[in-house]
């Protein structure tokens, strides 16, 4: 018997080693040996696949129904509820706003045909455009833009991001004008307008009133059909659009959580595009024929070095921004899905400026570690979250093993995005880390809100998330004054003068801008990726 | 006692167990670090924003309060309302239940099907190949992880052979890959004890004294080694069957399979509290019920247990 056994053990572990070889051959079959860096086209600024569709020959697409894979169910229909990028994503299909961007990330006009703004900043005039019509029949005017913003300002109702639109009231002027009033000059305003207020119907207004919205009601090119929870959700074309109508009559957007699976799903054609599939995964989309799309996000990633011990030295923390190689971080940790930041911000947002980089040097980072007093370095601890950003642990690795080349020995401590969150909400003074890797990813691509956000001092934890607990009053008054700077010159002046400041004093290490790695099948064109890289647009896609 | 006297007794006492446990999972999902408020909002909220929701959510009021509330609407029969979805818990467990009840039966039936006759073959063969393969079986269902047999079972099937669809749910064909997978990690356990409990009554006086008296295999088997077998092979099918209602969180992950335990896994993810709790109690619920049931089916099968249960009691 004894015998028997431990035959069938030699048998199961011989079986267990072959499943395991077979599985490891099937998984890294196309292309290359995984660790190499991956070249891709870097244009992050532009829409990576736009494809100029001729005038003269109408499209048809060759299929009705298109298939989209994500990662994450929807949490709310809400409008005025959304605060995550794919929820905004799917339901900006469904809802409008009343601006909109170009393909440049420009302003323009969208259910407002055109508008005014008073020279003090404070209000902002919309004419509207007329015959435009609701999925429920109810027409679109003046004052259903007035009851949007009155939700959008009641207290009573859950508006997670009220803070980046804080508009003081609506008022009619007649049916097809509006105002909008705002209580100091805020210029990103436009902006927030153009990303924020989504506007539904009246009627659904009035039915829910201050209590969560349930049904997606919106003017958009696309109506909202069903959601069915960590399932699907489906979409079809909106016969009576006011715009350009889609060619692709039906989208189902699938929720599928594990990112391999979502890999699975397009290579088996079960779906024409998914979103957010792992970095390791390049070589087989390429291998398998299938279109990558890698645009960049708003997300820009750093290491906030807390003002405490040695990081409290402006040098310090400069040598560490020399002693950190982010180009080789990008190529071989994050395979290329990565751009070096010269600058605390994505470069396509609004008030961007260009510094000269921190290259690697060693010598540079000894150096001045030296001066700082700190010739053979000292120990720190890390914090990281896991699986929240592409590659966060492994990007946290080769940040501790860069340091450990001039003597600084870094402890990592790794949490769950939920716990890390509330670990850096603490106080400076009951934080028990040094350095903190975080990304920041505003939904509107103005330096505002990444500048203001990180680095005004009255964003700190606990009041905000300014991860570096950055003070210094000079950037505080031109972060300020820059928000309510209407002159867009001057304005990006303001900012230069603060980034300048910033990068000088180097409370982070500043590492990359986060690009987004998604795939589509090869028939699949004429989508857009709008310009901050993180919402895809549909509305003009067709197979061909 | 009788049969009514001695469910109203269990039912009882599980009603008990179910109250401690609502108290300690209560108490347990807030003692996660974390703000609900705050992950709704995503980090780039700012702080009035996310005081407005805490308040708005009740999260601001002392946790005795909130405990309090919790256990009034829990006696009315009200599981409270979603954090992330704004709507009633009981309303988002009751969406996602089918699709666990279908998974985890048919995982269950097809591990049965599949490994009671390799269990009984195995004892009755005991050096024979198919017992040998009960063994490598048991060792290989159980040490691949599930996550890696699922998506091994993707890439043939359906990215390679493109027999099956990949993920999701909605037809028959979406049910197997799944299924399979799960039934993979549980045969090799339920096939070991079968062929043990086979063994054993095999070797058993009465058994032998069937045999002597030349009762053919077959009879031999249904009535008097097969019916001493089911309790134990009862017992694991059901503890395996409890486990699964509470929803087989990675298979559902990998398949996109929205059943209850990736129902679990996003709320906790979010901190929802009242959907976590819900999730969770539900999960007790099934398998204190599942614990019960599973006595009585032991009582009707077995008149030894009947006697012993039911005197006791």
């Amino acid at each position: 018997m004894v015998k028997a056994v431990s035959r069938s053990m030699i048998i199961a572990a011989v079986i267990l080693i072959v499943i395991i070889v077979l599985g490891v051959y099937l998984a890294l079959r196309p292309g290359a040996p995984a660790p190499t860096p991956v070249a891709t086209p870097t244009t992050p600024q532009t829409p990576i696949e736009t494809t100029p569709t001729p005038i003269a020959t109408p499209i048809v697409s060759k299929k009705d129904t298109l298939k989209v894979a994500i990662g994450i169910d929807l949490d709310t229909v809400d409008p005025h509820g959304q605060t995550t990028t794919v929820v905004f994503n799917v339901v900006r299909h469904v809802y409008e706003t009343l601006v909109w961007y170009d393909d440049k990330g420009n302003v323009i006009p969208w259910l407002a045909e055109r508008w005014e703004i008073s020279p003090d900043g404070l209000v902002y005039t919309f004419y509207l455009r007329k015959g435009v019509k609701f999925h429920d029949g109810s027409e679109f005017d003046a004052y259903t833009v007035k009851a949007n913003v009155d939700r959008w300002v009641d207290p009573t109702v859950r508006v997670p991001l009220r803070g980046q639109l804080p508009i003081m009231k609506a008022e009619v002027v007649d049916k097809y004008t509006v105002k909008i009033y705002f209580k100091e000059p805020y210029a990103p305003a436009l902006r927030a307008i153009a990303s924020y207020l989504l506007i539904t119907s009246s009627k659904i207004i009035e039915k829910y009133g201050n209590k969560t919205i349930t049904e997606a009601i919106g003017t958009g090119p696309y109506k909202f059909v069903s959601w069915e929870k960590g399932k699907r959700v489906v979409l079809e074309v909106n016969e009576g659009y006011w715009g350009e109508k889609p060619y692709i009559k039906r989208i189902e957007w699938l929720i599928i959580p594990d990112a391999t699976t979502r890999v699975a799903a397009l290579l088996a054609k079960d779906v024409d595009f998914a979103y957010n599939l792992p970095p390791t995964d390049i070589d087989r989309v390429k291998a398998a024929g299938l279109q990558l799309v890698m645009p960049a996000s708003n997300r820009i990633m750093f290491i906030a070095m807390l003002p405490k011990g040695p990081l409290a030295d402006p040098k310090v923390r400069q040598a560490l921004n020399y002693a950190v190689d982010k180009k080789a971080i990008i190529d071989h940790v994050l395979y290329g899905l990565g751009i070096d930041s010269k600058a605390p911000l994505p470069s396509h947002f609004f008030g961007y400026a260009e510094m000269s980089p921190y290259e690697y040097n060693i010598d540079k980072a000894k150096k001045l570690l030296a001066e700082a007093g700190y010739p053979q370095g000292f120990k720190i601890t890390l914090l990281h979250p896991t699986g929240r950003y592409l590659q966060d642990k492994q990007v946290a690795e080769a940040v501790q093993a860069y340091l450990s080349k001039i003597g600084v020995q870094v402890e990592l401590r790794t949490m769950d995005w939920p716990s890390f969150v509330a670990e850096i909400r603490k106080p400076l003074e009951e934080k028990t880390f040094d350095m903190v890797l975080l990304g920041w990813g505003p939904l509107v691509a103005d330096a505002h809100f990444t500048l203001h956000g990180q680095f005004h001092s009255k964003q700190a934890p606990p009041a905000g998330l300014a991860a570096a607990h950055y003070s210094n009053p000079e950037v505080d008054a031109l972060l300020e004054q820059a928000a309510r700077e209407l002159n867009e010159a001057k304005r990006i002046e303001l900012y230069r003068k603060a980034i300048e400041i910033i990068w000088r004093d180097a409370p982070w290490i500043f590492l990359y801008v986060q690009k987004w790695f998604y795939g589509a099948a090869a028939d699949l064109k004429g989508f857009t990726v709008y310009v901050d890289g993180e919402q895809i647009f549909f509305h003009k896609a067709y197979f061909g | 006692m009788s049969l009514v006297n001695y469910v109203i007794y269990r039912l009882s006492q599980a009603f008990i167990t179910f109250l401690g446990a609502s108290l300690l999972i209560f108490l347990f999902v807030r003692l996660l670090p974390g703000d609900p408020a705050r992950l709704i909002a995503g980090p780039e909220a700012l702080e009035e924003d996310i005081q407005m929701i805490r308040a708005q959510l009740g999260l601001d009021r002392p946790l005795y309060e909130q405990f309090a509330t919790y256990m009034v609407s829990l006696l009315k029969g009200d599981l409270g309302t979603s954090i992330k979805y704004s709507t009633p818990v009981l309303d988002e467990i009751l969406a996602r239940l089918p699709y666990t009840l279908v998974l985890a039966f048919t995982a269950e039936a097809l591990a049965v099907a599949a490994a009671v006759p390799l269990g009984i073959l195995a004892a009755l063969k005991p050096r024979s190949l198919v017992s040998q393969l009960v063994s490598v079986l048991a060792v290989v269902g159980a040490s691949l992880p599930v996550f890696w047999t699922g998506l091994m079972l993707i890439f043939i099937f359906s990215v390679e052979l493109k027999l099956l669809p990949s993920s999701g749910s909605g037809s028959p064909k979406h049910l197997i890959l799944p299924s399979v997978t799960l039934a993979f990690f549980l045969i090799g356990n339920l096939a070991r004890i079968t062929r043990a409990a086979v063994m054993e009554s095999l070797a058993s006086n009465h058994v032998v004294t069937a045999r002597a008296k030349g009762l053919s295999l077959g009879k031999i088997l249904t009535r008097h080694v097969l019916r001493n077998s089911l309790i134990p092979i009862l017992t694991v099918a059901s503890v395996q069957l409890g486990a699964l209602l509470g929803g087989a969180v990675v298979t559902e992950t990998v398949f996109a399979w929205p059943g209850i335990g990736s129902l679990l896994i996003d709320s906790l993810f979010f901190r929802d509290y009242p959907l976590a709790q819900g999730v969770i109690m539900f999960t007790v619920g099934a398998f204190i019920l599942i614990n019960i049931v599973t006595d009585i089916l032991y009582a009707l099968v077995d008149p030894r247990v009947r006697e012993v249960l039911w005197k006791t009691v």
